[in-house]
């Protein structure tokens, strides 16, 4: 997915977003409903005028990206005006918004892992195990520091939880 | 107004308070220096901490580490080139210039000299504003509040980088999330869908670090390498005597920043170029901007730090935060107790000058910190990001369950995280967002007095016709400015509308 089409399609989330809030308050009790219909009308008029104003720089740049992609997979080489660069521009920021789209949807996917284990084991066990094997496997962290680093972090955690009366979330093992 | 004072400063010297705000100062440091975190996640973490503390002691550490955040953002800006927050953009021009000239020491000396300057300047000018801004804040009635509410939001949303629709909708995202819960007029609970966890309303710091936290820890990530290439060189003493040596700089620049850190919604990246260019253009030998000049440090290093006690003015005096770090402060502030608004400024006027007091005291130790630490600092900034962000993340979970002790906190910091990451990397803005929640309880509860008080001829108040006018200004300022920006972007970039 494109950046331009991205950004249009979070703008139309957000108006549905709006229009559902104003349909709902205006099913409730007066006064409860009347600020979440004042604040859900105001923001559906701006981002109902913002995606007008958008609409037409980003279905530009939505139909370059794909000219761009139909004529040719290689840009051209020896262009000193610079004119090829310029027109790859949104090209680069599309592979970079895509490859950055991946790797963000696995540290999003790995911080879902760490809830489950969380509601599994409990928090300081998870937030060791969890530290153990990112240092060691994503941060290349040899595997004696990253046990001791997680040694510390949860020893510090535990001090910091009777210290500070801290509480950590329940789990199925109980820990 | 002088008795006030003498008893602030006698609240401000207490050896626990003392404690804290060193405390504050630490933590304020630390997260300025690891680019990315800004002053707003770091205000996140602590937030649930402060619960129940007594208001002087969780002050004085909100205060030490939103006070010294501009400071340890020096580090980054100078010795990597990239700005530790949004508010040190212009440092890096010059500041990592001479660092790569060998001369970061020089630039990191100047930076923190006229940092403590511009942050003391800027508390004593906030002290004095105190005094005209009083009369003026007990004048107000709930409609000109509640319209001084919409045009925070407005300008917020507005002067947001290249977006001010998306802005506008990003506060008004905020209003709706913040009236989430009960109602504040009548017993009635809103958008709960029969979750007990939500009929007490999203918690602010669970909110606050889903919507910038977790994208920035994600995207630190995803960016994966070291975040430094360089260490330090040069004499901090050096840059210390050209600070002083350009002391009518530093104090104009203070000035300015302070002057513009009370209108909301100029962050820090506004004043930082703007003051960047005064100075640019003021300086009679300007050919070395760019490439090293000194002045280029010291302007826009004293102005974001006096800027921090301008954006505590509308904060303190209205409930109107100017940015998502004061946000965090003004949610703090109700956390332990105080109601921000007229009443800070007349009865608990003691308690504010407190504040500034406490505000004088983390600029003068948060500049002597960060000379003291500025070698064994400077090399964790070479530590990879992979190698820090998981305690980071880790921190930020245990930090957002102690809101209200409940799985919900966890499973609402990720949904809301995964907003925010979108948010950002489809160019809406999100401190509008954060400031339109925390302003949802004050605004419904003065659109309710307003309403029920004086009908619908609240609306023709003078006071209420003013400041409407001057949001449609605004309104129009901006969309034309945007117009105006992006055709000139498709004049030279074809097809780029990036908005970022």
């Amino acid at each position: 997915m494109s950046m331009s089409a991205a950004r249009l399609l979070f703008y139309v989330l957000i108006i549905i977003l709006f229009a559902y809030v104003v349909v709902e308050a205006r099913d409730m009790v007066w006064l409860a409903g009347m600020f979440p219909l004042v604040a859900g009308a105001s923001g559906l008029i701006a981002s109902v005028a913002g995606l007008i104003v958008r609409l037409p720089t980003e279905t530009r740049a939505i139909r370059a990206k794909r000219t761009a992609v139909e004529s040719s997979g290689e840009p051209s080489r020896g262009d000193p005006a610079g004119t090829q660069a310029a027109e790859d521009r949104p090209r680069i920021l599309d592979i970079a918004f895509e490859g950055n789209l991946a790797l963000s949807a696995f540290y999003l996917g790995l911080c879902l892992v760490f809830v489950v284990l969380v509601w599994v084991v409990g928090f300081i066990p998870a937030a060791m195990l969890s530290l153990v094997v990112f240092l060691w496997k994503d941060a290349k962290t040899k595997l004696i520091f990253a046990v001791g680093q997680a040694a510390v972090f949860g020893g510090a955690l535990y001090a910091a939880g009777v210290l500070l009366s801290l509480r950590w979330p329940d789990s199925l093992v109980g820990l | 107004m002088l008795e006030a004072a003498a008893e602030a400063l006698g609240i401000v010297w207490n050896l626990e308070r003392f404690g804290f705000l060193s405390l504050g100062c630490l933590l304020g440091l630390t997260i300025g220096l690891l680019p990315g975190l800004g002053g707003t996640v770091g205000m996140s973490i602590l937030l649930p901490f402060v619960f129940g503390m007594d208001p002087a002691s969780g002050i004085a550490l909100l205060i030490g580490f939103i006070a010294v955040t501009h400071t340890g953002d020096t580090f980054p800006s100078v010795l990597i080139g990239v700005p530790g927050t949004s508010g040190s953009q212009a440092t890096i021009l010059d500041g990592y210039a001479l660092s790569r000239q060998g001369n970061a020491g020089m630039a990191l000396g100047a930076a923190f000299g006229s940092s403590m300057a511009g942050g003391v300047i800027g508390a004593l000018v906030l002290m004095g504003s105190l005094a005209i801004v009083r009369p003026l804040v007990l004048a107000l009635g709930s409609p000109e509040l509640f319209m001084l509410a919409v045009f925070g939001l407005a300008m917020v949303g507005i002067l947001s980088r290249g977006a001010p629709l998306a802005g506008l909708a990003a506060g008004f995202l905020g209003l709706v999330l913040g009236s989430v819960g009960g109602a504040t007029a009548t017993a009635a609970y809103r958008f709960t869908y029969d979750s007990l966890y939500l009929t007490g309303g999203i918690p602010l710091a669970v909110l606050a670090l889903g919507i910038f936290g977790i994208p920035e820890v994600v995207d630190l990530l995803s960016q994966r390498g070291s975040i430094a290439e360089v260490g330090g060189g040069g004499k901090l003493s050096d840059g210390i005597k050209a600070a002083i040596k350009h002391r009518w700089l530093v104090l104009r620049s203070a000035v300015i920043g302070n002057a513009g850190g009370m209108l909301p919604g100029v962050g820090g990246s506004v004043l930082d170029w703007i003051i960047y260019g005064i100075t640019r253009q003021t300086s009679r030998d300007n050919s070395k901007f760019g490439q090293g000049d000194i002045r280029g440090v010291i302007g826009p290093e004293s102005a974001n730090n006096a800027k921090d006690a301008g954006t505590l003015v509308p904060t303190i005096a209205f409930g109107i935060p100017g940015n998502g770090a004061t946000a965090v402060l003004l949610g703090g502030l109700i956390l332990m107790g105080m109601t921000p608004g007229p009443r800070m400024v007349d009865t608990e006027l003691p308690f504010t000058l407190s504040i500034i007091w406490t505000l004088v005291i983390a600029n003068i130790l948060g500049a002597g910190l960060c000379l003291a630490l500025a070698k064994p600092v400077s090399r964790l900034t070479l530590v990879p990001a992979a190698k820090l962000m998981p305690f980071v993340f880790l921190i930020m979970v245990a930090a957002a369950y102690q809101s209200t002790r409940s799985w919900g906190d966890i499973i609402l910091l990720l949904v809301l995280g995964m907003l925010g990451w979108a948010m950002k990397h489809v160019g809406f803005p999100r401190p509008p967002l954060l400031i339109g929640f925390v302003l949802a309880e004050p605004a419904e509860r003065y659109l309710w007095i307003s309403v029920s008080r004086y009908g619908a001829e609240w609306l023709l108040r003078p006071g209420v016709l003013v400041i409407a006018s001057l949001v449609a200004g605004f309104l129009l300022y901006g969309v034309v400015m945007d117009r105006k920006r992006t055709v000139d972007v498709e004049d030279h970039v074809p097809a780029e509308g990036d908005g970022k």
